[in-house]
């Protein structure tokens, strides 16, 4: 069938145009910054090849916000993943107070960072939050988890999965039902229990949306942005900024343009990393039936 | 009873009590958003003994609320209808042509998912500053066209070659062209991505807060969320404030999703995943 | 056909959007005047000024702009603006060391700024690039009823400070009120003690530090840093990391808190009386004396060095502080020290009224991480100081250590610039 170019360009052209201008072409300007000494408001510059990075190496509040980065990232994908696949697997089912409850796990995820982080603040609250009024009805001393930033971290984490738990849980619920119930019965009649069903079986076939929800949980745990700027700002002292808060940060208080945008090249490159390895194993694992 | 019923039972009672549990901050919100101040310091947890709307009433005069809805709404329908617009045709393209050329497009329009947000913005500033589309809701669709084009163009490629090629064929052995192919028969066809898309779209870009700020600048207007960054940032510890204007701001958001809850599921069973 | 012409009203219909926003050519000069806007300093108060100039000078437009947000920091939102090309005509300044080197400025004449008490506060390399319209200074302010109630004094002597502090926790009662969520609010207390045991005794300490023939890590700041990191971790309470601004005036206005370490601005507060006890204030006091004022003078108005109408912001900028009605109504929302050499009255609360009689006479050195002019500190020390260096110090890092990093980060920044 011979297709007219014509057509095919004026179909992909309006979309593509506006993807290369406003995203393409900006990083790579991010990336042709990141050679240079810019301060991002002078109108002159120059080109200092690779000392950005050999600075960025050397730089221990770069390691901590990678560091930072890391963990949130490690703790939402996990948290994501395996609460996800469980509750998925808990709510396919009929029902009304499933539906309700597949319902109730989904709305915190139509909010906003900003409404998420700052409900939470309030119930965070050393003096006055709502989970230190529970502990205390309850007998217990308060718990301060701005105490480290280690805590700070993992209260944050658990706040960005809190907002987005939902958005998983139903995409894992949809993959679900794409697994033909013959299977399930044939195991039955087998005599397999539920634990092998579950290991041999349905995650084996849930690949797809593993793959799918890792690769998006992990872009996502990377960029962190939103949350922490609104719960924190990424302090204390800066212990819990991420690379992208220490980005903005180098570019527009340090008026240091180069040296950020040379943190978010790195960052972009992880990012990637991180996807073509999860594409490749999960080529290596995907099950066809 | 069964011991297989009980154990549904049981599962379907206990995951009641984590949805409940799981929902309790929104109940706090809403709860303490009709609660004057001093009854929020008192007794956080509890149901209202003074029912309030003034918290409602005292956010909504502050920031010019119907304004912030309606340019909320204009910029969330305009955005996702152009993305959904811009995208689908390019994805039909990209999912029905062969050839590594065609390949290589479609992993090259999804690095725009890799792309930490912030790189984005000020290019972007000056871009639409060049176009004198700076401070305008045009410049703010442009943006979020490009922005959202990776993730919207991840769901349509999938989605569109579940859909049989032969189709294409007997309406161009029809005599129709591509336009007539793609609007009249293929479009209709795509409708559960299209509707997981305006639900996904809908809902990133009516809580951005980061990019109309510094789009839209100073003059050109605010949206809902803004707005109440806007006000919030004024009253950290007037909770009762925070709350009705975090109220204000969601509640329209949660009943959308509430009724398009089904076409959403839909949407996201049927094949969004298949990609 | 019908495909045509729907493609053709698609292009006019985009064509249509990029016309919106053509901008008509007027008549009229038109200057963007960049702003700050606060809860007592709202956008109307900062539309008036630009409709009394226009009443006064009919041939200009003046366009008002601010923060796109309460929560972001209109300094560093200017920083956006310059690398966006939307540099505004006439702006607040408070950092020029940060848009001097890209030759952002526009530098007043000699002469041109002497209707300010102090025309040369603040000279970069000689040149003037602010117009300082205001003056804050920094001071304890204190509970009075609590003091009396314990037979307590105003402290004279940083011991007696220490001896205040001591009796009212054993009473249970928090001595002083800090906290560190919102990132600013605790260097008020770490400027007063570097201003007590450094500045004072060196008053060009900023200048040497730029010329480099001094360091942070030195004996004088690590002995004022160690009190502040002192007050900080045995008289604020224990949560220090989670408490906001809003929250630390909470604190001292519901009595909760005996003293609050904060710039003269809270008289704002005060003066909306909502609290029922009688507020006094006391500078802090160094070793041996109560005599040295840290002082913010390092705020004003500056100009683009890429306007297209210099001549009429110079008078914009000069029909500011002109204007008594105007001013006076600027400097009465922070009850502020006006900067000009004519008296400016606004109705004073009485607390304002005695810090001013407080402080005369006392010796004024400039808050340590503002100060103007050739001592000030390199582009992101200033952030570097307020997010990190006090914040970490108030957590408990060690001084030294802390103020070391301080040291390599300033050499960073010295060889960024080059």
């Amino acid at each position: 069938m011979k297709h007219n170019k014509l057509y095919d360009t004026l179909f992909l052209a309006p979309g593509f145009l506006v993807y290369i201008i406003f995203m393409i072409i900006p990083v790579i300007m991010c990336f042709l910054y990141s050679f240079t000494n810019w301060d991002g408001i002078s109108a002159s510059f120059r080109f200092i090849g690779l000392k950005n990075f050999v600075n960025l190496f050397q730089d221990a509040s770069f390691f901590q916000a990678l560091k930072v980065t890391l963990i949130i990232m490690v703790l939402t994908t996990l948290i994501y993943n395996i609460l996800g696949i469980i509750l998925a697997a808990l709510l396919n089912d009929t029902g009304k107070l499933l539906g309700f409850s597949r319902s109730a796990i989904f709305i915190p995820t139509v909010l906003s960072a900003v409404v998420v982080a700052f409900i939470w603040s309030y119930v965070m609250q050393t003096n006055g939050g709502v989970i230190n009024a529970i502990i205390e009805m309850f007998g217990g001393t308060k718990v301060d988890f701005y105490a480290t930033p280690m805590t700070t971290i993992f209260m944050i984490s658990g706040i960005i999965c809190w907002n987005s738990l939902g958005f998983f849980v139903v995409i894992y619920i949809s993959t679900l039902t794409t697994i033909p119930q013959e299977i399930y019965e044939a195991c039955k009649v087998d005599g397999a229990g539920w634990f092998y069903r579950f290991f041999h079986i349905t995650l084996p076939l849930l690949a797809p949306g593993i793959t799918i929800n890792c690769i998006l949980s992990v872009a996502g745990g990377l960029k962190q942005y939103d949350h922490v700027k609104v719960i924190t700002g990424g302090g204390p002292g800066g212990a819990t900024q991420t690379v992208t808060l220490f980005g903005v940060e180098k570019a527009f208080e340090y008026n240091r343009r180069g040296y950020s945008s040379a943190a978010i090249i790195i960052l972009f490159i992880i990012i990637v990393i991180f996807s073509i390895v999860q594409l490749a194993i999960s080529k290596k694992h995907e099950v066809e039936y | 009873m069964s011991m297989m019923k009980i154990g549904g039972w049981i599962k379907r009672i206990l995951v009641l009590i984590f949805a409940l549990v799981y929902l309790a901050p929104l109940y706090i919100a809403v709860v303490n958003a009709v609660k004057p101040y001093d009854e929020i310091i008192k007794s956080p947890l509890t149901l209202p003994k003074q029912f309030t709307l003034n918290n409602f009433v005292e956010a909504y005069q502050s920031s010019n609320m119907l304004e912030l809805y309606k340019n909320s709404i204009v910029i969330t329908v305009s955005s996702v209808a152009l993305l959904i617009l811009l995208t689908s045709m390019a994805a039909y393209i990209i999912a029905r042509r062969k050839g590594k050329v065609y390949q290589m497009l479609y992993v090259f329009s999804l690095a725009g998912i890799m792309i930490p947000p912030v790189v984005t913005l000020i290019p972007s500033i000056k871009t639409l500053s060049a176009l004198h589309l700076l401070y305008t809701m045009p410049g703010l669709l442009l943006f979020y066209a490009g922005t959202y084009f990776s993730t919207t163009i991840f769901l349509y490629v999938g989605f569109i070659k579940t859909i049989p090629a032969s189709l294409d064929e007997s309406a161009f052995i029809d005599g129709a062209n591509p336009f007539t192919t793609f609007f009249r028969i293929i479009f209709p066809l795509i409708k559960p991505c299209t509707a997981t898309a305006i639900i996904f779209l809908g809902m990133w870009i009516w809580n951005d807060f980061l990019n109309p700020m510094y789009i839209l600048g100073f003059r050109g207007g605010k949206t809902i969320t803004t707005g109440i960054y806007n006000a919030i940032g004024a009253y950290t510890s007037m909770w009762n404030l925070v709350f009705a204007n975090v109220m204000l701001a969601s509640l329209p958001i949660i009943i959308l999703y509430l009724c398009m809850q089904k076409m959403f599921m839909q949407g996201l069973t049927s094949g969004a995943v298949k990609g | 056909m019908k495909r045509m012409i729907t493609l053709l009203m698609a292009v006019i219909l985009v064509l249509g959007m990029f016309a919106g926003g053509a901008v008509a050519e007027t008549a009229k000069s038109k200057i963007v005047f960049c702003v700050n806007i606060q809860p007592q300093l709202p956008v109307e108060y900062w539309q008036s000024i630009a409709d009394a100039y226009m009443a006064y000078n009919p041939s200009v437009e003046v366009e008002i702009i601010g923060q796109p947000s309460s929560n972001v920091d209109v300094f560093q939102y200017e920083k956006t603006l310059l690398a966006t090309g939307q540099f505004p005509d006439v702006m607040v300044m408070q950092n020029p060391a940060d848009f001097v080197p890209s030759g952002a400025l526009l530098a007043f004449d000699e002469g041109e700024l002497d209707y300010l008490l102090d025309p040369n506060i603040g000279k970069i390399d000689g040149v003037q690039y602010v117009a300082n319209y205001k003056k804050q200074v920094i001071g304890v302010f204190y509970n009075k009823d609590i003091f009396v109630a314990n037979g307590l004094e105003v402290p004279q002597t940083y011991q007696a400070f220490l001896d205040v502090c001591e009796a009212l926790k054993a009473k249970e009662i928090l001595p002083v009120s800090i906290g560190i969520k919102d990132g600013w609010p605790q260097i008020m207390l770490a400027n007063m003690l570097a201003g007590t045991d450094l500045l004072a005794n060196d008053t060009s300490w900023g200048i040497q530090r730029n010329a480099d023939t001094v360091k942070f890590n030195n004996p004088q700041l690590v002995k004022a840093m160690e009190k502040y990191q002192y007050i900080c971790q045995n008289y604020a309470g224990d949560s220090l990391p989670s408490i906001t601004y809003t929250q630390m005036l909470e604190q001292f206005f519901t009595g909760k808190a005996a003293m609050l370490p904060m710039g003269s601005w809270v008289n704002a507060e005060v003066a909306k009386a909502e609290q029922e006890f009688e507020v006094g204030w006391f500078p802090m006091p160094g070793d041996d004396n109560a005599n040295v004022l840290s002082v913010f003078v390092n705020e004003g108005l500056s100009i683009s060095a890429m306007t297209k109408y210099p001549d009429v912001c110079k008078d914009f900028v000069k029909f500011f502080f002109a204007d008594k009605a105007l001013y006076s109504d600027f400097l009465k929302g922070e009850q502020l020290f006006s900067t000009t050499k004519e008296s400016v009255p606004y109705e004073m609360i009485p607390l304002r009224k005695y810090i001013e009689e407080a402080i005369a006479g006392m010796q004024e050195v400039e808050g340590f991480e503002s100060m103007t002019g050739d001592a000030a500190f390199l582009p992101g020390l200033k952030d570097y100081y307020t997010n990190k260096l006090t914040q970490n110090i108030a957590i408990g890092n060690d001084v030294a250590t802390e103020l070391d990093n301080f040291d390599k980060e300033w050499d960073i920044a010295k060889e960024a610039l080059n």
